[in-house]
């Protein structure tokens, strides 16, 4: 089967009919380091309906922030797109040149970032770093109306202040109002912005989030290594493992009836399902080197692995509305 | 803000006391004195009486000690032992000089190091950012007087006629020559400075352009050159800043050697000679002007580091630093 043709599921496509907001079809991507190339992420394919909320989540060097970066062309000096392709409301983005790519930055394409408490310059005032990013601040009802929407109009006299003078979870809501609220794009990337923050402010920025996305119908992917805080947000969730998006699947189906063994593992070794006492399960095996094996890459780690996983690494298939990259999905494992 | 710079004023005051106090006794517990200086070989016991008197040297050393306090608090600086002349009129003629020289080079070689290091930095791992490089360890290697000297042999034997390898004009004389022998003492003055600045500036650009904020501000499509204006440069100057400051120390020991080598009739030069003669008023002077010139370059740089930080600024007004 054609590789540009094999994500066109039930589960890779959006729940309308619309044609999709981001397409996104065998994206790879290489790091160069000195014991030569590692492949960080491979043959990563969904799609991102309008409105939609896509979570990410797999474990650290999964390739699930290379994804994002790669979304926005961002990547590090020593990565770079070898193959695939990002559709984005009809433009292909790995086409464009940089200056094309740099008018749909912020504009149409905005980004969370992962540590708000450094994610503004140290040395300019907020309210000035605020005015860089988005027109018309000066009228003080629009900056009302902007930071009272993500809760924090009793910073707007302090906005002469400095990032530093802010705690986190005000800076996150700050970088929101910027980047959702204030620039309104089309698509929202969010690099695990709750991982830095405390519980209870964790939940304020997810329930900010859902609120933006029915206001200003925005689409997101929400990339994070937890479950619980993926559970809460995403309307499809997609599992990354060595570089792979081995299943995607919409949440309820995603947590009720998990397809790839990888999966399976992940849900079990949540620490809420065991009771007092009881040991708490995990993943046998690391994931080092994976993303280098010809098979599965989770095949070394996988009880159900049979020969062939360790010689052809999966091709994804449909199984209800699930995508699962697994040469024994359907099966009853 | 205010009784902060009260405070490191008075400090410095302090320890412009303790510099003198301590040249003071050194210089009269150093072999020799003016009086051989002064008289040259084998002088007369009656001659060498006469001469300490005139001196002041023939009383005792605390009470030397007392008038010296006592006239720095009247700002009376002496004469010199040898001209005669008042100590501040020799001052007041050679310190124009040196400071003409060191602000030339300051000036020039803060705006070529930090253009160098701004530039670098840009167009990072490219042929300019090495050649950058392999250039500013070659000119942090090379010492001054070395270069000086060459400097002075190049443009006195080989290319002659473009700039005085030598001497001084005063700028009330001839203004143009003046700027003409300002040259080759500010170019080897500060050669080592604009080096340092260069790399450090690259280095903090370097650093800042991977920062977190960096990435927030292209993601949100600001465009490379105004990150640049507005950010990188922004944040990567405070550390260079510091490193400017402490630049300016190492001017005030360069003159010393520059001016000798350049025969400029600056306070380096004078320092020497007085030293070395033991005038002891004019040896003093030249350490008071030095040490106040190190001291308040010093402090500047405080007090623009914290118009540059915000945190420090901070810090201060609400108390949590002193």
């Amino acid at each position: 089967m054609a590789p540009a043709t094999r994500a066109g599921g039930t589960a890779a496509t959006s729940p309308s009919g619309d044609p999709p907001l981001l397409s996104v079809r065998d994206l790879a991507v290489t790091f160069r380091t000195r014991n030569g190339e590692v492949p960080a992420v491979r043959e990563v394919s969904f799609d991102l309906a309008r409105g939609e909320i896509l979570g990410l989540v797999g474990e650290s060097g999964s390739g699930k922030s290379t994804v994002l970066t790669a979304l926005t062309r961002m990547l590090p000096r020593n990565a770079q797109v070898t193959a695939g392709h990002i559709g984005f409301d009809g433009t292909d983005l790995l086409g464009l040149r940089e200056a094309g790519m740099r008018r749909l930055r912020g504009d149409r394409i905005g980004l969370i970032p992962q540590r708000p408490m450094t994610s503004l310059s140290p040395a300019t005032p907020v309210g000035r770093q605020l005015r860089w990013h988005l027109d018309g601040l000066d009228d003080a009802g629009r900056l009302r109306e902007l930071l009272g929407g993500v809760g924090l109009g009793a910073v707007l006299d302090r906005l002469d202040g400095y990032p530093f003078e802010f705690s986190g979870g005000q800076l996150q809501r700050l970088l929101i109002a910027v980047a959702a609220l204030g620039k309104q794009p089309d698509l929202l990337l969010a690099d695990e912005p709750t991982t830095t923050l405390d519980a209870t402010v964790q939940a304020q920025v997810l329930r900010l989030l859902l609120e933006l996305r029915d206001r200003v119908g925005l689409a997101m992917v929400f990339v994070t290594h937890d479950l619980g805080v993926i559970s809460q947000i995403s309307d499809r969730i997609g599992v990354m493992y060595a570089g792979r998006l081995v299943e995607i699947a919409p949440t309820r189906e995603l947590f009720d009836a998990p397809r790839h063994p990888y999966t399976q593992a992940l849900l079990e070794a949540i620490p809420g399902r065991y009771r007092r006492g009881e040991p708490l399960r995990t993943i046998p095996g690391t994931v080092t080197g994976a993303n280098r094996l010809a098979g599965c890459p989770f095949a070394p780690r996988c009880a159900a692995a049979i020969d062939l996983c360790h010689e052809e690494n999966p091709v994804t298939r449909e199984v209800g509305t699930s995508l699962v990259g697994c040469h024994r999905a359907g099966e009853d494992l | 803000m205010l009784r902060y710079v009260g405070r490191r004023v008075a400090g410095l005051a302090l320890v412009l006391i303790i510099v003198l106090t301590l040249v003071f006794f050194m210089l009269r517990a150093a072999p020799g004195g003016p009086v051989d200086a002064y008289l040259g070989m084998n002088p007369t016991p009656e001659k060498r009486a006469e001469v300490e008197h005139r001196f002041g040297l023939d009383q005792p050393l605390w009470v030397q000690y007392a008038k010296f306090l006592g006239n720095l608090a009247s700002g009376d600086l002496g004469r010199s032992l040898f001209s005669d002349r008042p100590v501040s009129g020799i001052i007041a003629e050679r310190l124009p000089v040196t400071l003409e020289v060191s602000l030339v080079a300051f000036l020039f070689w803060v705006v070529i190091g930090l253009a160098a290091g701004a530039f670098a930095a840009h167009r990072r791992d490219s042929f300019v950012d090495g050649f950058i490089r392999v250039i500013s360890v070659i000119a942090l290697s090379i010492p001054s007087f070395w270069l000086a000297l060459v400097l002075v042999v190049v443009f006195g034997l080989y290319v002659k006629g473009v700039l005085p390898s030598s001497g001084w004009v005063p700028f009330g004389e001839d203004p143009w020559n003046n700027m003409r022998s300002v040259v080759l003492p500010a170019f080897a003055l500060g050669l080592g400075a604009g080096a340092i600045i260069a790399r450090t500036l690259r280095a903090s650009m370097i650093e800042t352009a991977r920062t977190d904020y960096v990435s927030f501000a292209r993601a949100m499509g600001m465009s490379e050159r105004v990150i640049l204006s507005r950010i990188t440069l922004r944040n990567a100057i405070i550390p260079t800043a510091t490193v400017i400051g402490l630049m300016l120390g190492t001017f005030i020991s360069g003159t010393v050697l520059i001016e000798n080598v350049f025969n400029v009739p600056g306070i380096g030069q004078t320092i020497v000679s007085a030293f070395r003669q033991h005038d002891y008023p004019l040896a003093i002077a030249c350490t008071l002007i030095t040490a106040s010139v190190f001291l308040v370059a010093n402090l500047v740089v405080d007090l623009l580091y914290f118009v540059l930080n915000p945190r420090i600024r901070a810090g201060f007004l609400n108390g949590t630093a002193r």
